[in-house]
């Protein structure tokens, strides 16, 4: 497929990158401050198959960072899939193809199973690990996107954030140390002790457009780089503004992951004891 | 229904670095593919895990084709899908790196392979995967489906190839 003109200013990602971006399925779990400007860039760049899980409506909270909520959608509750979808659609062709679920994903995890691609936008390590886990069932890779912000005593706040992607076959969010049993066990105290789910617009841009970086990279190889451990993980110092290559990397021994066996993939199957 | 096969990247070199290797009669070699079939909506989805090569001894001369793999070998991926009740994909490489289709003797054998196979596990999906060394193409009987289905194949690792064959999967 030769580039439309709609997409000249990106053909440097190769010939194949239009047809690839409007093939390709992408899951958006999480429609909020990251989720909607994921939403939101991905349709710029051409991506045309959607699907979108969230099962809030906005609230005036939200409006600090809700990438296309208004003050009108708050005063209607509007659900921020639709919010999203009213995004997606006023940037993308017109045959591009939403489905929005105003849902957990686990309540109609089928659809997600048919993407591509996933983003995980969502709060607390248990919910981020359940994906990774639908995700590897079904072999699809996850691209993880979220931030937190700590008190630090008498210092100033310490704004912390993540992309990491993970595919099946490689290292996952245990393997990289991001998740452990401490973490999933006791979120509560280590998320985000700056106030509930503290999130700003600025540093949800960085994040969600970092995550856009790397999937485009991963669907189109356009910078012709491998991640050296077949995973990625950048963290985010939102103190600074520098956006690295997370040190745990450094001390990950295997490319291979124990926490997911190779046959444990397609549907669970329960077997009485 | 529509069908896509997902192949880790991993799993795709083991199967390529077999399928390399020379035989000192067969011009290519073949292997078995096992996986399992997953359901979204109208979509099966096919999750391959363990690739098994045919031993050098189950290649048999033959004067149509050169060469062939002998009844020990399917009777070994029969019996398998029989009792594991996973999909059963006859892998075997066309060399380059473009796309790909399986040639009529490829077809003729599958016509043959598929259907039995769908006699040993009904609700798993079995027939062929064509690699180049990028992508590949998939010919598929579906559960109770009598005629194949042209699978999507994804290969799925760094870059990550969504090849669609001639459909798209939304």
């Amino acid at each position: 497929m030769l580039p439309s003109n709609r997409f000249s200013r990106q053909g440097f990602l190769g010939l194949a990158a239009e047809e690839t971006f409007a093939t390709a399925r992408i899951g958006i779990v999480g429609l909020g401050g990251g989720g909607s400007h994921l939403a939101q860039q991905l349709a710029h760049l051409g991506f045309l198959n959607f699907i979108l899980y969230d099962g809030d409506a906005i609230e005036e909270s939200n409006l600090n960072r809700l990438i296309g909520g208004t003050n009108i959608d708050v005063a209607v509750a509007t659900p921020k899939v639709m919010i999203a979808e009213r995004l997606i659609r006023s940037v993308a062709a017109p045959s591009v193809m939403i489905e929005q679920h105003q849902n957990a994903w686990q309540d109609n995890p089928a659809a997600l199973r048919s993407c591509d691609l996933v983003f995980g936008c969502v709060d607390g390590y248990r919910q981020r690990w359940e994906l990774q886990v639908m995700c590897r069932r079904f072999c699809i890779p996850y691209i993880d996107i979220g931030l937190d912000v700590t008190n630090a005593g008498d210092e100033s706040p310490k704004m912390r954030g993540q992309v990491i992607l993970t595919v099946p076959g490689g290292p996952c969010m245990r393997c990289i140390g991001f998740i452990d049993d401490e973490n999933l066990g006791d979120e509560g105290r280590r998320y985000g002790d700056a106030g509930i789910h503290p999130q700003v617009v600025w540093a949800n841009g960085v994040l969600a457009s970092t995550a856009v970086g790397v999937a485009v990279d991963l669907l189109t190889g356009w910078t012709r780089t491998v991640p050296e451990k077949d995973v990625v993980y950048l963290s985010y110092d939102g103190n600074t503004g520098l956006v690295s290559p997370d040190k745990r990397l450094r001390y990950l021994k295997s490319q291979s992951c124990p926490h997911f066996r190779d046959n444990e993939v397609g549907e669970p199957i329960w077997q009485s004891l | 229904m529509k069908c896509i096969v997902r192949l880790c990247r991993n799993l795709l070199d083991e199967i390529h670095s077999d399928l390399r290797r020379r035989h000192a009669h067969a011009l290519e070699r073949v292997g078995f593919l096992y996986g399992r079939l997953a359901r979204a909506g109208s979509l099966a989805i096919v999750v391959p895990f363990d690739y098994v090569p045919v031993p050098d001894e189950q290649y048999l001369l033959n004067s149509t084709v050169g060469a062939m793999i002998d009844a020990d070998a399917l009777f070994d991926a029969h019996q398998r899908t029989r009792s594991t009740g996973q999909c059963c994909l006859l892998v075997h490489s066309h060399g380059g790196s473009g796309g790909t289709w399986f040639s009529r003797t490829d077809v003729s054998t599958l016509k043959r392979i598929g259907p039995s196979l769908q006699r040993m596990a009904k609700n798993a999906a079995h027939g062929g995967l064509v690699l180049t060394s990028r992508t590949g193409a998939c010919l598929v009987w579906l559960p109770d489906e009598k005629k194949p289905t042209r699978s999507a194949v994804s290969i799925v690792g760094f870059p990550l190839i969504l090849d669609r064959g001639k459909f798209h999967v939304a």
